[in-house]
C-alpha cells in the first residue's frame, strides 16, 4: 500500500518532460531556438552567442508585451545534419516561434527546408556565405555578407593608395567567397592582384605561406583565415617575418578582442575590416559592454558572435512588442522587418529588402591601449548595402 | 587477451528466428510512442545501416578499415547529384548510389586488399583524407563547404510524401534497414560467408585449400561499400542536404566504436550499438555537452577491457548463466 | 638564382625544424609500436598533456621556460607509468583492433578532460624572451625559436643513440626486441624494460608537445589533429626502426614544407598521397628490417 507513492513519482517524472513540451505555444511564452556549435572545435561561437543573448535580457528584462521570452539552446557540434534534425525537433516538438544561431553556413543551408515549411523567422547570427540567403525567405542575416566584406576591403586598400595586393585565404567556401568579392572590386577599380593563395585547411606550419607573401612583397595582404588555431598560426608566421610591421595585413575576424591574448603579442599592427569593434563609442555599445562585464566578469569582451546574439534578441523584442505581438504569421513578421532601422551597438543599421543589414563597416588596427592590445577603429565606411556595394 | 571478434559466434544460424523480429517491433512501437523524436530515429536507422556495413568487413572478413566513410559520402553525394539533375524517384536513387559506391570499391579493392593490418589501416585512413580534401576542392561538383542544399525527392512509391514531421523518412529508413539486414544475414550464413570467416581466422589455410581469397575479399568489400552507399543515400534523402561532413573520417571511427560496444560480427550488434551510441550522445548533449567525449572514451576503454563481445556478448553470458542456473535447479 | 637559393634555404631550415619537432613527438610511438607491438593512438595525447602542463606552469606559476619543459616531461613520464600498469599492460599481444579502440578511448577521455579544464579554445603560448626574435644568417633571417628546436632535436638524437648503442639498457632493449623469450631466459626483466621504454617514449612526446607548442598550437583536439602526421612518420619508417624514423621525420618535414611553398593549392595532398603510395609499395616501411 505504501508503494504507490514512489511509483506515482516515477510516472510523473517520466511524463513531466513531455508535459512541458506538450503545452503548445501559448500566447504567454515566446520561444527562440538557438541551434549551433556549443561544443567541439567551434564551441566559442555558442558560448559568445549565449553571452550576447543573456546580456540583452539583462538590459531589457525577459518579458515583452506581457509575454515571456524563453531561449532553448541545442548543440550541433558543427554538424549540418544534426543542425537540420535539431531544427526539425525545435519546430515540431518545442514549437518555437523563432530560430537563431547556425554557426556555419552548411548548418543554415541544411536547415532551410525546415524553416521554409514551417515559415519561422530565422536569425543567422553571423553566417556570412552568399549561398545561404537565397535558400529561404525567412532568413535574416544579422552579421555580414563575406563577399561584401571583400569589396569593402578592396575599396579601402585603393583608398589607402595600395595598388598591389596579395590574397591569402583558407581553402574552403567562405575563403573563396571573400576572395571573389575582393578580387572583383579591386581589379575593376584599378588594382593589381600580385598573387592568390588558397591555404589548405589541414595546414599545421604556415611559414611556407608567409614565405611566399614575403617573396612577392605586396603592398596589401588581404586575408581570410578561420579564427582559432589557423588564424593564430598564420598571424604568428607573418609576424615572425616582420610582414605585419612593413605591410598592410588586413583580415576580418581573425583577432577579435576576446582572442587577442592568444597571439602572444604577435598580432600588433594587424588590421581588419569588419562591422563591429568593442571600442566603438556609441552609447548603445557602452551599455552593451558594461552589462556584459557586469554579468560575465570585468575582463569579458564582446565579439561579432556576441553581437549576433544581442542584436537578434533586439529584433525579436521589436516583433513581439508591436501591437498584439502576433508571431504566428511568418510572412507578416518578415514583411514588418524589411526596412526596419534601429540602433545596434555597432551603430545604426537597417534591414534591406534582401534581409541583410545595411550597416557601417569599420577598419580596425590592433594597438596598445590602457588594457593591453585592443582593436582600435581607424576608419569608417558608412551605410554599406550588400546588394549594391560591388 | 583474446580478440573481441574471436569470442563472437563463429557460425550464424541458417534459419531466421522469431527473436529477430523483436528489434523491429520496438522500432515500430517507437513510431507510435515517441512521434516527436522521429528525426532522431531516422538518424539512428541511417547510422545503423552504416555500422552494419562496417561490421560486414571488419567483423566477418577481418578487413580493418578506418576509411569506410568514403563510401558513405559517395552514396550521399551520388543521391544528391541525381536529385539535382532532376531524377527524384527515391528507391531507385538509393540503389544507384549504392551501385556507385560499390563500383569504387571494386576499383580500389584489388589494390588495397593486398595489404593487411597496420598498413591497410594507414592506407584507408590516407585515402579517406585525400577524398575528403578533394571534395572540398571540387566545389563545383560537391558544393564545397556550403554543401548541396535543397534536395527534393518524389513521394515514396508515389504515395508517401516527405513531410516536416519526419514520419515518411522514419518508416522509409526503417524499411531499408530491414532489407539490408536480410541481405546481410543471407550473405553471412551462406557458404560465401563461411569462407570469409575462414579467411579472417586463418588466411594462409584458406589459400592452401585453394580459395580465391583476394576476389572473395573484394566481393565483400564491394557489398559492404554498397551498404554504406545505401546509408549515405538515405542520409541525403532524409536531410535534403549533403555537405563535407558526409565524408568525415570521424564517422568511421564512431561506427567502429558502435559495433565494438555491442559486439563485433553479430550484425544485430551494429544496430544495438548504433541505438545505444546515438541515444547516449543525444541525451548527453542535452545535459552537458562537455562530458560527451569523456563518456564515450570511458565506455570504449571499459568495453575493450572487460566485455569482450560487447553488450550482446554480455547479454549472451547472462542468458547462458541463467540457463545453467535453471538447469541445475531442475 | 638568388630566389632559388633563398627558397631552398627556407625549405631546408623550416623543413628540418618542423621535421625535428615531428621526430621528437613521433619517436616515442616508434619505440612503443616497434618494441612493444602496441598501436598507441593515444600517443598524441601525451604530447598534448606535456604541452598543456608546460604552458600552464609558465602562465600560472611563472616558472622559467626550461624548468617547465623538465617538469612537463617528468609528470608525463610518471603518468605513463600509471597508465601502463593500468591499461597498456592488457594490450600486449592483443589484436590491433583492440589496441586501436582502447587507445582511441584514452584519446577521447583526454580530449574531454582538456576541454573541461582549459576550455575549447587555443591555449595561448608565450615564448620566453631569449627565444623571441630572429637572427640574420646572411641570405635570410631565421627565428631563434626554430634554432632552439633544431638544437634540441639533435640533442635528443644524440642522447637516444648513446642510450641504445652505448648502455646496457639499450643492449637489453634491443635483445628483447629481437627475441623476447630468449631475453627473458637469460634473465632480462622484459616487463620492467618495456615499462621504462614506454616512459621514455611518452616523456619524449611530452617534450615535443611542450617545445612545439609555439608551432603546433595547443587545443583540445590536439591528440587527434596531429595523430595523422605522427602515424605517417611511424608507418613510413617501419614500425620500430628508430634510426630510420629520424630520416623519415625530416623528409616528411621537408616535403610538406616544400609542397606548400611550391604548389600551395595541392600542398595538403602531398603528404597523404606519399603515405598511400609508399605504403602500397613497401607495406613494411621504407627501411624494412627492424633493427633499432
Amino acid at each position: 500500500m505504501d508503494s504507490w507513492a514512489p511509483r506515482l513519482a516515477a510516472v510523473l517524472l517520466c511524463v513531466l518532460p513531455f508535459a512541458g513540451s506538450a503545452a503548445a505555444a501559448e500566447k504567454s511564452t515566446v520561444k527562440l531556438g538557438v541551434v549551433g556549435p556549443l561544443t567541439g572545435p567551434f564551441a566559442v561561437m555558442g558560448e559568445q552567442w549565449r553571452q550576447g543573448i543573456e546580456t540583452y535580457l539583462a538590459v531589457h528584462g525577459d518579458t515583452v508585451n506581457g509575454r515571456k521570452i524563453e531561449v532553448i539552446y541545442r548543440d550541433t557540434t558543427g554538424n549540418p545534419a544534426t543542425a537540420k534534425q535539431l531544427t526539425q525537433e525545435l519546430v515540431t516538438r518545442d514549437k518555437v516561434q523563432f530560430l537563431g544561431g547556425y554557426g556555419l553556413s552548411p548548418e543554415a543551408n541544411a536547415s532551410a527546408s525546415i524553416v521554409n515549411s514551417a515559415k519561422i523567422p530565422t536569425f543567422l547570427f553571423h553566417v556570412a556565405s552568399p549561398s545561404s540567403m537565397p535558400l529561404s525567405p525567412y532568413f535574416v542575416r544579422v552579421g555580414q555578407n563575406i563577399a561584401t566584406n571583400g569589396a569593402v576591403s578592396a575599396q579601402w586598400a585603393l583608398k589607402s593608395g595600395k595598388t598591389k595586393a596579395y590574397i591569402a585565404i583558407a581553402d574552403y567556401g567562405p575563403g573563396h567567397d571573400f576572395a571573389k568579392g575582393f578580387r572583383e572590386y579591386y581589379t575593376s577599380h584599378g588594382g593589381e592582384i600580385v598573387r592568390e593563395d588558397a591555404i589548405p585547411l589541414n595546414t599545421v606550419d604556415f611559414s611556407p605561406f608567409a614565405e611566399r607573401i614575403d617573396a612577392a612583397a605586396p603592398q596589401y595582404v588581404s586575408m581570410f583565415i578561420p579564427p582559432g588555431a589557423p588564424a593564430v598560426s598564420m598571424v604568428k608566421a607573418l609576424a615572425a617575418r616582420g610582414i605585419l610591421a612593413k605591410t598592410l595585413v588586413v583580415g576580418q575576424g581573425e583577432a577579435e578582442d576576446p582572442d587577442i591574448h592568444l597571439f602572444d603579442g604577435a598580432v600588433l599592427n594587424f588590421h581588419s575590416v569588419i562591422y563591429y569593434s568593442s571600442t566603438l563609442e556609441t552609447p548603445e555599445n557602452k551599455r552593451f559592454v558594461e552589462t556584459l562585464r557586469t554579468k560575465f566578469g570585468p575582463k569579458a569582451l564582446p565579439s561579432t558572435f556576441t553581437l549576433g546574439g544581442y542584436d537578434s534578441m533586439a529584433l525579436i523584442f521589436k516583433i513581439v512588442s508591436e501591437g498584439e505581438g502576433d508571431t504566428t504569421d511568418g510572412d507578416k513578421v518578415m514583411r514588418s522587418l524589411v526596412g526596419y532601422s534601429y540602433e545596434s551597438p555597432r551603430g545604426q543599421v537597417t534591414i534591406a529588402p534582401s534581409r541583410e543589414l545595411i550597416e557601417d563597416f569599420i577598419v580596425r588596427r590592433v594597438e596598445k591601449s590602457g588594457e593591453g592590445l585592443r582593436n582600435v577603429v581607424i576608419d569608417t565606411i558608412p551605410r554599406v548595402d550588400p546588394a549594391t556595394f560591388k | 587477451m583474446t580478440l573481441a571478434i574471436e569470442s563472437s559466434k563463429a557460425l550464424v544460424q541458417y534459419r531466421f528466428s522469431t527473436y529477430e523480429l523483436i528489434p523491429f517491433a520496438v522500432a515500430i512501437a517507437f513510431y507510435f510512442v515517441l512521434p516527436d523524436y522521429l528525426p532522431l530515429g531516422t538518424a539512428i536507422c541511417v547510422t545503423a545501416i552504416f555500422a552494419l556495413s562496417l561490421d560486414l568487413v571488419i567483423g566477418y572478413a577481418g578487413i580493418v578499415t578506418l576509411g569506410h566513410s568514403v563510401f558513405f559520402g559517395i552514396g550521399a553525394y551520388s543521391a544528391a547529384l541525381l536529385s539535382r539533375s532532376g531524377w527524384g524517384e527515391p528507391v531507385s536513387t538509393v540503389i544507384a548510389a549504392a551501385a556507385v559506391a560499390a563500383f569504387f570499391a571494386l576499383l580500389s579493392g584489388p589494390l588495397l586488399l593486398r595489404l593487411r593490418g597496420l598498413p591497410l589501416i594507414m592506407v584507408t585512413l590516407g585515402v579517406a583524407s585525400v577524398v575528403s580534401e578533394a571534395a572540398n576542392k571540387l566545389s563545383w561538383l560537391t558544393g564545397g563547404n556550403d554543401g548541396l542544399p535543397g534536395l527534393i525527392f518524389d513521394p515514396v512509391f508515389k504515395m508517401f510524401a516527405w513531410s516536416i514531421d519526419g514520419k515518411t523518412a522514419y518508416l522509409y529508413a526503417l524499411a531499408w534497414l530491414f532489407v539490408v539486414l536480410i541481405v546481410a544475414r543471407t550473405v553471412v550464413s551462406s557458404s560465401f560467408g563461411v569462407a570469409l570467416q575462414g579467411i579472417r581466422q586463418n588466411e594462409l589455410r584458406m589459400r592452401l585449400i585453394g580459395a580465391p581469397v583476394l576476389s572473395q575479399l573484394v566481393a565483400v568489400y564491394a557489398l559492404s561499400a554498397g551498404v554504406a552507399g545505401v546509408a549515405g543515400a538515405l542520409y541525403a534523402q532524409s536531410n535534403g542536404f549533403v555537405g563535407l561532413e558526409a565524408l568525415s573520417v570521424d564517422q568511421g571511427v564512431f561506427a567502429l566504436a558502435m559495433i565494438v560496444l555491442s559486439g563485433i560480427g553479430r550484425l544485430y550488434g551494429a544496430i544495438v550499438g548504433a541505438v545505444v551510441y546515438m541515444v547516449v550522445q543525444y541525451t548527453a548533449q542535452q545535459w552537458d555537452p562537455y562530458y560527451w567525449m569523456l563518456a564515450i572514451g570511458v565506455m570504449l576503454v571499459l568495453v575493450v577491457r572487460f566485455s569482450k563481445g560487447g553488450i550482446l556478448g554480455a547479454l549472451d553470458a547472462l542468458s547462458a548463466g541463467l540457463k545453467r542456473r535453471m538447469e541445475t535447479r531442475l | 638564382m638568388e630566389q632559388i637559393l633563398s627558397a631552398a634555404l627556407f625549405v631546408l631550415l623550416y623543413g628540418v625544424s618542423y621535421g625535428l619537432v615531428l621526430f621528437i613527438i613521433a619517436i616515442g610511438l616508434v619505440i612503443t609500436m616497434g618494441l612493444m607491438q602496441i598501436v598507441n593512438l593515444a600517443h598524441g595525447a601525451f604530447a598534448a598533456i606535456g604541452g598543456y602542463i608546460a604552458v600552464s606552469l609558465m602562465n600560472a606559476a611563472g616558472m622559467p621556460y626550461l624548468a617547465t619543459l623538465c617538469a612537463a616531461v617528468v609528470m608525463v613520464v610518471l603518468l605513463s607509468f600509471v597508465l601502463e600498469r593500468l591499461i597498456y599492460v592488457r594490450l600486449y599481444g592483443a589484436s590491433h583492433l583492440d589496441q586501436i579502440l582502447m587507445t582511441l578511448g584514452v584519446n577521447f577521455i583526454v580530449i574531454g578532460a582538456i576541454t573541461i579544464l582549459f576550455g575549447p579554445n587555443v591555449y595561448p603560448v608565450k615564448l620566453p624572451g631569449f627565444l623571441q626574435g630572429s637572427v640574420d644568417l646572411g641570405l635570410r633571417r631565421f627565428e631563434v625559436y626554430r634554432i632552439f628546436v633544431i638544437c634540441l632535436g639533435l640533442a635528443v638524437v644524440v642522447c637516444l643513440w648513446a642510450l641504445f648503442e652505448r648502455t646496457s639498457f639499450g643492449a637489453k632493449l634491443r635483445a628483447a626486441v629481437d627475441n623476447r623469450s630468449i631475453a627473458q631466459v637469460i634473465g632480462i626483466d622484459v616487463d620492467r624494460l618495456f615499462l621504462l621504454a614506454f616512459g621514455i617514449g611518452s616523456g619524449l612526446a611530452a617534450l615535443g608537445g611542450a617545445v612545439g607548442a609555439a608551432m603546433l598550437p595547443l587545443e583540445p583536439y590536439y591528440p587527434m589533429k596531429y595523430l595523422m602526421l605522427v602515424l605517417v612518420v611511424v608507418a613510413l619508417s617501419g614500425y620500430g626502426n628508430i634510426r630510420a624514423s629520424l630520416g623519415v621525420a625530416i623528409i616528411v618535414g621537408l616535403i610538406d614544407t616544400a609542397g606548400r611553398l611550391l604548389v600551395p593549392a595541392f600542398g595538403g595532398f602531398v603528404i597523404y598521397l606519399l603515405l598511400i603510395l609508399l605504403t602500397i609499395w613497401r607495406p613494411d616501411g621504407l627501411f624494412a628490417g627492424r633493427a633499432p
